[in-house]
């Protein structure tokens, strides 16, 4: 025999302790009918409580978890904006940078010399005027070369009209005389301000100063552009040192004369025959030709050791100029290299902590909403329950 | 609703109203599905386990990578430094052997071609370390590639186990429905039992 278990009152009707529903010979398969939604022994009722016991967190917790994380990705996207600035501030700047680690250094150089100077006023005059004199002089010295010179620069008109030279050599020319203009002009500045020291005192004028540091910083703008990275100055240069090595290599020997003389024949035979087009090639020959004119102007006439003892010191002096200007050049490209890559490493670790983080409040979210839902179907379950409870006690009323 | 004592059509047996109800409680889809709901349950906390493993590990190797990327930095301005400070001592020495011209008065002199050899020596030894420092960077390079990879690796892994938490909730759903329904049957038959047999 089966009985209904106690119920809870409902409204006014009271629903008996006990109630015989069965017959005793029905016994077997049915059970008990469970009428309390509340009770454990509702299958129902217990996994949802169960199910419910398993969100550890209160929503309120979830939502200040979720508040925190939103709070940190706002921080995080603020970081990453000023990395992304700082990155983009970078590469305008290597874009738009025109002055180096020496002309940044130059022009803070030249004030500290422009105080030196305004100390030693009259002797730098006298040693600027003198390099000035001494300029000019060397100028003049090799206008008034014989006719070597002169055949030189027809050699070098030939290579200018060269198709395959034609470039190397307008570039060589274009950017040593864009380089001699600015010596000049910085030298103007230079006497000008020094002109006005020795008139004023022993300060040196502030607008001849800033025009001192102007013309400075441009003369060294004009030294890279048109000098340190003009290919074809170095191609050039590099070719008549070649010329060069090859008399000293001649002249070593201590008879300059011969040396000369001969050198003078194997041009002559060159014009008549044009061996060293047929020796060397048709590209090589023009370079040769210079060289060995090189060798000649140095090995003629008395002073041509001196001549050929300058040339290589002034070659030395440029190729070495020029292997600084790149090391210090490589030396930067490899440090700017290195905070590019580290900058991207600072964005990519940003980014993955934003990844990071956009996935927690994704899941807190989710956890959030499956509360909440869980929440809502517990109520509707228990609804549920408590209205086929309110049916089947209402049932049983009937019956009763 | 109430099932009158006389009625005209035959009414079913009490057996046919167990058997209708059986076919519900105790059931094997009832079983199952509380099984699935315990299944869920488990599941859910080992795919918790998972993913708390699978984030540790991605923390781990995007950690690695961005570490790698910073040596390769380092590697990479190394390189640089070591090779730009070989150009210039190469350069002070192409200098010197211009002054060593200069003061001696010949270019046959041994200063001259110490300082020539010291200047391609220079230059030869910053490239040496350059290449090291090269080779250290592209190491490090191929080091950060790889984490990249397993960090890809483990987001997919990630996703797959969300895709898999998404199937539970699915599945737990349908076993909570199936049950209330099963509750809700149960209800009815119950209540039409007591009509019947009252």
């Amino acid at each position: 025999m089966s009985t209904i278990a106690p119920a809870q009152p409902l409204g006014s009707t009271s629903i008996p302790q006990t109630h015989e529903v069965l017959s005793p010979e029905t016994t077997g398969p049915l059970t008990a009918p469970e009428f309390s939604g509340s009770t454990p022994t509702d299958a129902l009722s217990e996994l949802l409580l169960l199910v419910e016991r398993q969100n550890q967190s209160s929503l309120e917790l979830n939502l200040s978890e979720i508040k925190a994380a939103h709070e940190r990705m706002g921080d995080l996207q603020r970081q990453l904006k000023g990395e992304l600035e700082r990155a983009l501030a970078a590469a305008r700047h290597a874009q738009h940078k025109k002055r180096g680690w020496f002309s940044r250094t130059f022009g803070k150089v030249i004030d500290a010399v422009a105080k030196v100077v305004a100390k030693q006023a009259e002797l730098t005059k006298d040693v600027a005027m003198l390099q000035v004199d001494l300029a000019v002089s060397l100028v003049k010295h090799f206008r008034d070369r014989d006719a070597l010179v002169q055949s030189l620069k027809h050699d070098l008109l030939e290579l200018g009209e060269s198709s395959e030279t034609e470039r190397a050599v307008e570039g060589f020319t274009a950017g040593t005389a864009k380089f001699l203009g600015d010596v000049a002009a910085f030298q103007f500045v230079l006497v000008a301000a020094l002109a006005e020291n020795a008139a004023e005192g022993d300060a040196l004028h502030d607008a001849f100063r800033e025009a001192l540091k102007d013309q400075a910083q441009k003369l060294w703008h004009s030294a890279e552009t048109n000098i340190l990275e003009n290919p074809d100055f170095w191609t050039v240069t590099g070719r008549v040192a070649q010329g060069v090595a090859v008399a000293s290599a001649i002249a070593s020997g201590g008879t300059l004369a011969p040396v000369a003389v001969g050198i003078l024949l194997a041009l002559e035979a060159d014009k008549r025959y044009g061996y060293i087009e047929d020796a060397c090639g048709k590209k090589a020959a023009p370079w040769v030709r210079v060289g060995l004119h090189v060798a000649a102007t140095a090995c003629s006439g008395s002073g041509s050791n001196e001549a050929l003892k300058w040339t290589q010191v002034a070659l030395s002096t440029i190729q070495g100029t020029g292997a600084v200007h790149q090391g210090v050049k490589t030396w930067q490209e490899g440090k700017r290299q290195g905070e590019e890559l580290d900058r991207r490493a600072d964005v990519q670790e940003t980014l993955y902590q934003i990844q990071e983080t956009q996935r927690l409040m994704d899941a807190l979210i989710e956890l959030y909403e499956s509360k909440s839902e869980h929440r809502t179907r517990t109520t509707e379950a228990a609804a549920a329950l408590v209205e086929t409870q309110g049916q089947t006690q209402a049932a049983l009323v009937l019956q009763g | 609703m109430r099932i009158p004592a006389e009625h005209n059509v035959t009414p079913p047996t009490l057996d046919c109203y167990a058997k209708a109800r059986d076919a519900f409680l105790g059931d094997t889809a009832s079983e199952l599905a509380a099984l699935l709901i315990d299944h869920v349950r488990e599941s859910r906390q080992s795919y918790l386990e998972q993913t708390r493993a699978e984030e540790h590990q991605l923390r781990l190797v995007q950690a690695a990578q961005v570490e790698d990327m910073r040596t390769q930095a380092d590697k990479l301005r190394d390189a640089g430094i070591s090779k730009g400070a070989g150009m210039i001592a190469s350069g002070l020495l192409t200098v010197g052997s211009g002054v060593s011209i200069a003061s001696t008065g010949t270019a046959d002199n041994p200063y001259s071609k110490y300082f020539d050899g010291s200047a391609k020596g220079a230059e030869g030894g910053g490239q040496l370390m350059a290449a090291h420092f090269d080779h250290d960077a592209g190491i490090a390079g191929a080091d950060a590639t790889e984490h990249e990879h397993l960090g890809s690796e483990a987001e997919r892994r990630l996703e797959t186990l969300d895709e898999a938490r998404s199937y539970l909730k699915e599945l737990q759903r349908t076993a909570f429905e199936h049950l209330q329904n099963i509750q809700e049957t149960q209800a009815g038959t119950d209540r039409t039992l007591t009509s019947w047999r009252g």
